[in-house]
């Protein structure tokens, strides 16, 4: 009879026992299928990465194959930089087979020089401006010359009035080639912290897409990326047809880490503008030669 | 007052009562094979097999249905002493008591086996042969060469038995029989039958397919081994219709009597 109780505590035991160990199987079974199922949902991050480093060495070895995808690229052709900010996600972003052109043909790469100083780019500016303001000048004096020879100062003009219009025109040609030298004298000191100062101050009461531009080099070569991307986004704010707004605000964001971003926002506007800069730009990136 | 399950449990205590044998299909054929053998002009026949699965059981049958018609011994017992061997056979075919002081002398007992070539056929059924000597085996041999005595000798299938494949039994043993252990089918049925039999119909009922499919997931059909798997369930049985009646259900087996069962009797570990 003890004995049979004795067994009868054996057998809760053996109860027990078996209990836990299908409590055991369960959670591992349970584990198992939590572990798949978040391992399936991470297949296509796992895919983008995938996709990402071939891209990468696809483009190291065969740089001429660089494509964009036209569909993103069609998507996103007539938005403004802004909406391509506030659109894109990193997740999206699927770059070109590279089979495929934007316009059929084998794209060319453009060997970019290293980004041209800002000071140079000012230089360049000012430079335009002056040269439009000689040739107003020179256009004017030839004009005056022009109604002068048509004057003929011997035929109308006293000899009094002759030598005022010759002193006129003598003194305008003194101003014009004047003019030439206060715009060489310029000293733009691109790299100071004045410089951002006084850019800062200037685009304060211009609100001119050029000064933002401006602002935004110098924080990139600064490497202040995060300002520069800022600026260069309301440089394209205010004018979204310049080219260096685009590569500034998409080289920032490649240094920033954003590349895949970068280079969805540049393919957009290569399809825009088919600027041999910004697809040299975009070989740039992709080649992480930046 | 006696439980119901004390009178159960006892018809599943190993022995090889003649009334406890239950007729089953593989047993059948394997009978009419052995009656069979004993018709035919062999010196020796061999039943084969593990533990359990019936031999004795089958000797014993073939023994109570055939003394009646011929002349036949049965030693449902191994006798390990030689001298006592002899006295036994001769006492078997002579009918006549060997005083104690005596012993027989095999050499006269061959020439006397011999004289009645043609006149008798003697058959001595040997259970548990595994344990005779082979000096005995070999005097055994000599006796079935008279072709008056006729052996059916058990062995049990063991894998240190050899007995078999020695030469001196190999050219002598004409038929074997091998018995093998019970399907699932035959165990239920023969647990139904062994029930039925001694009019425990009720607890017949109670045993379902399941039941001995978790029996047999432990003794694999042996005779033996589900014979002492059925005692210890209704001795549980027996405890609990006294101890805690409630606890038992007379419509079917408790899963929880049956592992118990197997607890005690080693199967699985507590």
């Amino acid at each position: 009879m003890d004995s049979i109780k004795e067994l009868e505590k054996r057998w809760y035991f053996y109860k027990v026992k078996k209990s836990l160990y299908s409590i055991n199987i369960f959670a591992f079974m349970g584990m198992m299928s939590l572990a798949s199922y978040y391992t399936y949902t991470q297949v296509d991050v796992i895919k983008n990465l995938f996709n990402k480093n071939k891209l990468v060495a696809e483009a190291k070895v065969e740089p001429k194959k660089v494509t964009i995808e036209p569909i993103i690229v069609a998507e996103m052709v007539e938005k403004p930089l802004e909406e391509h900010v506030k659109s894109t996600k990193v997740a999206d972003v699927v770059l070109a087979s590279k089979n495929e052109g934007l316009d059929g043909s084998a794209l060319h790469v453009v060997s970019l020089e290293p980004v041209i100083p800002i000071i140079d780019m000012e230089k360049e500016n000012r430079k335009v401006t002056s040269t439009k303001r000689v040739y107003k000048a020179t256009r004017h004096n030839k004009k005056t010359q022009r109604k002068m020879v048509k004057a003929k100062a011997s035929t109308y003009l006293t000899a009094s009035e002759l030598s005022t219009i010759k002193h006129e025109i003598k003194r305008s040609n003194r101003s014009a080639s004047r003019n030439t030298e206060n715009i060489k004298k310029i000293n733009l000191n691109g790299s100071s912290v004045n410089y951002i100062e006084t850019m800062k101050k200037k685009f304060k009461m211009s609100k001119n897409a050029r000064d933002a531009l401006l602002l935004a080099k110098a924080f990139y070569a600064k490497k202040e990326y995060s300002q520069s991307e800022k600026w260069a986004l309301t440089a394209n704010k205010l004018d979204s047809n310049k080219d260096e707004s685009w590569h500034i605000f998409a080289k920032s964001k490649a240094k920033l880490g954003q590349k895949n971003e970068a280079l969805k926002i540049l393919s957009s506007y290569y399809k825009k503008s088919h600027s041999p800069k910004t697809k040299a730009l975009i070989v740039k990136i992709k080649t992480e030669r930046l | 007052m006696t439980s119901r399950f004390e009178n159960v449990k006892n018809i599943f205590i190993d022995s090889v009562e003649r009334n406890s044998y239950v007729e089953l299909e593989s047993a059948q054929h394997n009978y009419k094979l052995l009656e069979k053998s004993l018709e035919k002009p062999l010196k020796m026949i061999l039943l084969f097999g593990k533990p359990g699965t019936g031999k004795s059981m089958l000797l014993n049958k073939l023994y109570h249905n055939l003394k009646e018609s011929r002349e036949i011994h049965y030693f449902d017992a191994p006798i390990l002493s030689e001298k006592e061997f002899l006295r036994r056979v001769y006492e078997a075919i002579t009918d006549k008591a060997v005083p104690n002081e005596l012993r027989v002398n095999f050499d006269g007992l061959l020439r006397f086996c011999q004289k009645l070539k043609g006149e008798r056929e003697i058959v001595f059924l040997l259970d548990e042969c595994q344990l005779y000597s082979e000096a005995l085996m070999e005097k055994i041999r000599l006796l079935s060469d008279t072709r008056v005595i006729k052996f059916v000798i058990t062995l049990h299938k063991t894998e240190n038995e050899d007995v078999i494949a020695k030469q001196h039994f190999k050219t002598r043993i004409w038929e074997v029989i091998e018995l093998s252990n019970a399907s699932e089918d035959d165990l239920y049925i023969y647990i139904q039958k062994k029930l039925i039999q001694q009019g425990f119909v009720e607890i017949g009922n109670m045993i379902r397919k399941k039941d001995i499919k978790f029996i047999y997931t432990y003794t694999y059909g042996n005779f033996r081994e589900s014979n002492k798997f059925l005692y210890t369930l209704f001795d549980i049985y027996e405890y609990f219709d006294e101890v805690k009646p409630h606890k038992v259900s007379t419509k079917k087996i408790s899963k929880k009597f049956l592992e118990m069962a197997a607890l005690k009797l080693g199967y699985i570990d507590g």
